[in-house]
């Protein structure tokens, strides 16, 4: 120190400090050792200062960054982020399935696409863009080259796009294409069921058939799902709900069996082209539960072409529309008067061919007479006369009651869609003119719809029930287990099964060699039978001349009887169309194939 | 000492209070307390325990210019090197360092270390626990974050894959439909050649009486595989 006294040049303060210093060198100090850190503290506290308050500054206006990222523009920016990061989906819950009782698929949902086109996104040129979709689109580039300078954007390309198809497009990577997905219902089985499984339209509600009846059970409810998506485009379970993807694969289950379905819309097509008839139908039930093993309405349409459909085609006539039954309804007469007491089998009856009902005169069909003819005869030989002097023997109003009981007059319980009440005259009306007993008995002056005939036959076939006929059985999983069966009414007992054998032992002469329903014979199986030809009531008042309505009803097998089939022909055309010849060979075709599908073994041994 | 020179130089090159920062690391056993060290022992005894609540980045700060250095012990110093290094600003004393050094052992600066506070000693080990214990749950999250997002992957790979499965299984499904439904309509046709089943062509075999089970019993295994063969082509 001793040796810098006067060489080097010092600032002021240092200087005047060491100059201090060096004057006090030999003692020291506190004073002196002291004074120089303060007066040197005051430059560093100041730069001390000035440091510190930049980094407050810093800090508070990290604060107020802080304050405004987080709670003015906040819920702004999690918007943002959340429409960046995750992702709306509509997780896969397509509307349920619908299978028949041998679980093929008879309605499905798929996958469909509708591909959009924004041409003013594309970073190809366009026709390069109509080249390359050309192919998969099954178009021509031109046309879409055109389609494409139409409009800049929204061009609707394509509607109804298959998945396999998609996926191509979307490996193509093009800007400006957009892909959106949405469900379309596919019936495997086109015509074959329509009647019965119906249609769903454009906004996936169903129309007609089942699918309109059961909409609850086939409908599921999807709620949009958010989930987060990671950067590579995978989805993460974060934010997923409960039982996300679930299992529910449950498909509704018809008692309908196809096969059975095919050969008897096979053997009634055939049939009415025969006859060139307008309409017909073929209900098959079994008459223990009342489920439908066949229900065939021709004509009909294909469920995936709906819109190119007759719209009253949508009506299954079998279950919508009205008829009066003719003698097909003589069986039950039958079974009434023998429940009521009124008749016994061995009675006998008097045909005389004519018949006089206070102004009404009545004869038998082809004015034929049968002479002295006991119940089973008169089944056999479907005699209008002789059901009239066994009904006559009850009093209207008691025979009044017992169609009332029998389900005339109300509506049928089913759970197919538009079915409509039966027609029956007023109960004043009933009882103070005789003619109307008269008619009834052999089915003529009221009328109902096929299916409750058939629920009606089932009762003579199971002994004495009225069950509701039905084509769901229920929610079936993908192990078999079925899961949700709907509620049906109880089955009123109106027969007791004494009565019911005996009418059906009755209504078996008829399918025999002299019956009216020879036709339906089938060898080694025995089977009831009635055919039936009505005329056809004109909307004001009496019969159309030349029209008739032909019908077949059998019970198979005699020995336990188990399934109803009823055919129906409306207006065959031709000389020799009666039930017996228009109806009951369908009848026939049909009872062979339920015999092969359900393994029905022959009542005698061959 | 000699290094007691090399400090000194140290000192006297460097002024600020980076080279005094230094110089406390180097060598505490050197810090000498100025001549002003009466005053200064008790002033530093008293202001120990007021820089100890301080942080140890308080020594940017310039808290106290009445700080000085505090002449200590060896082994005592050693020990308390942590809190020393908030020791005073003054580094201009490097002068002072040669001047000092003689009263270095006549002043009791720290106290001895049986005297450290017991609070402190506790503060000390719970300082250590507890970084144990945050190291411990540092390795925890870490851990934890992993399995999330591998399981999120495995999920989204799982997803993924079930999607596939689902559309293969409706393809499925409806190409069975189609062509089941295509089959029997050409099976309708009249020139397929196929019959429809009907009872005529049907065999059905009565069920064997189950009256006499002994007779049966040995019979029936060699009976059920060729009643097997014989009702398979009843069911053609």
């Amino acid at each position: 120190m001793q040796k810098f006294k006067g060489k080097i040049q010092f600032r002021s303060i240092p200087k005047a400090q060491f100059k201090n210093r060096q004057q006090n060198s030999s003692t020291v100090t506190s004073s002196t050792v002291v004074s120089p850190p303060k007066e040197q503290s005051p430059n560093i506290r100041f730069r001390l200062f000035i440091v510190w308050s930049v980094l407050v500054a810093a800090g508070v206006g990290l604060g107020f960054n802080l304050y405004n990222l987080q709670i003015v523009r906040g819920p702004k920016l999690t918007e943002k982020a959340r429409n960046q990061q995750m992702v709306n989906l509509r997780p896969y819950m397509p509307r349920r399935q619908v299978v028949d009782r041998n679980k093929e698929v008879l309605a499905i949902d798929r996958q469909v696409y509708t591909l959009y086109a924004h041409p003013k996104q594309f970073n190809k040129s366009r026709h390069e863009v109509a080249e390359k979709l050309a192919p998969i689109l099954d178009k021509e580039a031109n046309k879409l080259e055109s389609q494409f300078e139409r409009k800049n954007s929204g061009i609707v390309l394509d509607t109804a796009l298959a998945e396999e198809a998609a996926d191509r497009i979307s490996a193509l990577n093009f800007n400006g294409l957009e892909l959106r997905q949405k469900y379309s219902r596919f019936y495997p089985a086109q015509d074959l069921a329509s009647e019965v499984i119906g249609y769903v339209n454009l906004d996936r509600r169903g129309q007609a058939g089942v699918e309109y009846s059961q909409e609850k059970l086939l409908e599921r409810s999807v709620q949009t799902v958010r989930l987060s998506r990671a950067g590579n485009g995978a989805l993460m379970p974060d934010y997923a709900p409960e039982g996300f993807p679930n299992f529910d694969d449950m498909r509704l289950q018809l008692s309908i069996d196809t096969r059975l379905q095919r050969a008897a819309r096979f053997a009634l097509k055939n049939q009415m082209k025969r006859y060139s008839a307008k309409r017909g139908a073929v209900i098959v039930m079994d008459a223990y539960d009342g489920s439908l093993l066949a229900m065939v309405s021709h004509p009909t349409y294909n469920s995936n072409e709906y819109s190119k459909a007759d719209i009253s085609l949508f009506r299954n006539w079998a279950v919508a529309d009205l008829y009066e039954p003719g003698s097909t309804f003589k069986p039950l007469n039958v079974a009434i008067a023998l429940e009521a007491g009124i008749i016994k089998p061995d009675d006998t009856f008097n045909d005389s061919g004519i018949i006089q009902v206070a102004d009404r005169t009545i004869r038998n069909s082809e004015n034929k007479r049968y002479g002295r003819i006991s119940p089973a005869q008169t089944l056999q030989f479907s005699s209008n006369i002789a059901m009239v002097q066994m009904i006559q023997r009850m009093r209207p109003s008691t025979y009044y009651g017992w169609l009332e009981r029998m389900g005339l007059g109300q509506g049928l319980d089913t759970d197919l869609p538009f079915s409509v009440a039966s027609q029956l005259k007023s109960q004043e009306e009933f009882i103070s003119t005789p003619i109307e007993p008269a008619t009834t008995s052999f089915g003529q002056g009221f009328s109902l719809t096929p299916l409750q005939l058939v629920q009606m036959t089932g009762a003579l076939a199971n002994g004495g029930r009225l069950v509701t006929p039905h084509v769901v059985k229920g929610l079936l999983d993908s192990k078999g287990q079925m899961h949700y069966t709907p509620t049906r009414p109880e089955p009123r007992q109106i027969f007791s099964p004494i009565t019911t054998q005996k009418v059906l032992e009755m209504m078996e002469t008829v399918v025999s060699a002299k019956g009216t329903g020879k036709e339906a014979r089938i060898p080694g199986y025995r089977i009831a039978g009635k055919t039936g030809t009505a005329q056809k009531a004109s909307a004001n008042g009496g019969y159309i001349s030349g029209a008739r309505i032909t019908s077949f009803i059998s019970v198979l097998p005699v020995e336990s009887p188990r399934y109803v089939v009823l055919a129906l022909v409306d207006e065959p055309q031709g000389e020799n169309a009666y039930g017996g010849t228009v109806a009951a060979p369908i009848a026939k075709s049909v009872m062979e194939a339920l015999i092969s599908t359900e393994q029905i073994p022959p009542s005698s041994p061959r | 000492m000699a290094v007691a020179r090399k400090s000194d130089v140290d000192n006297s090159g460097k002024g600020g209070w980076f080279g005094q920062r230094r110089s406390r690391r180097r060598d505490i056993s050197q810090r000498t307390s100025t001549p002003t060290s009466t005053t200064a022992s008790q002033t530093s005894s008293s202001s120990l325990p007021a820089r100890n609540t301080t942080n140890s980045k308080s020594q940017l700060k310039k808290t106290s210019k009445s700080m000085m250095v505090p002449s200590t012990s060896k082994p005592e110093s050693y020990k308390l090197k942590h809190q020393v290094q908030a020791t005073s600003k003054t580094n201009l004393s490097s002068k002072s360092n040669s001047s000092l050094r003689s009263d270095n052992t006549t002043i009791p600066v720290m106290s001895a270390s049986e005297a450290m506070p017991v609070w402190l000693l506790r503060l000390q080990g719970l300082q250590r626990n507890t970084s144990v214990l945050t190291f411990l749950l540092v390795a925890a999250t870490l851990v934890a974050y992993g399995w999330t997002v591998y399981s999120q992957q495995l999920w989204s790979q799982s997803y993924r894959r079930l999607q596939n499965l689902q559309r293969q299984e409706r393809q499925l499904t409806v190409t069975n439909g189609v062509l089941e439904s295509k089959f029997a309509a050409d099976a309708e046709k009249p020139n397929a050649g196929l019959v429809s089943p009907s009872p005529s062509s049907m065999i059905f075999i009565p069920a064997a009486p189950g009256g006499n089970t002994n007779l049966a019993s040995p019979t029936l295994p060699p009976n059920l595989p060729t009643q097997q063969q014989t009702s398979t082509p009843v069911g053609y």
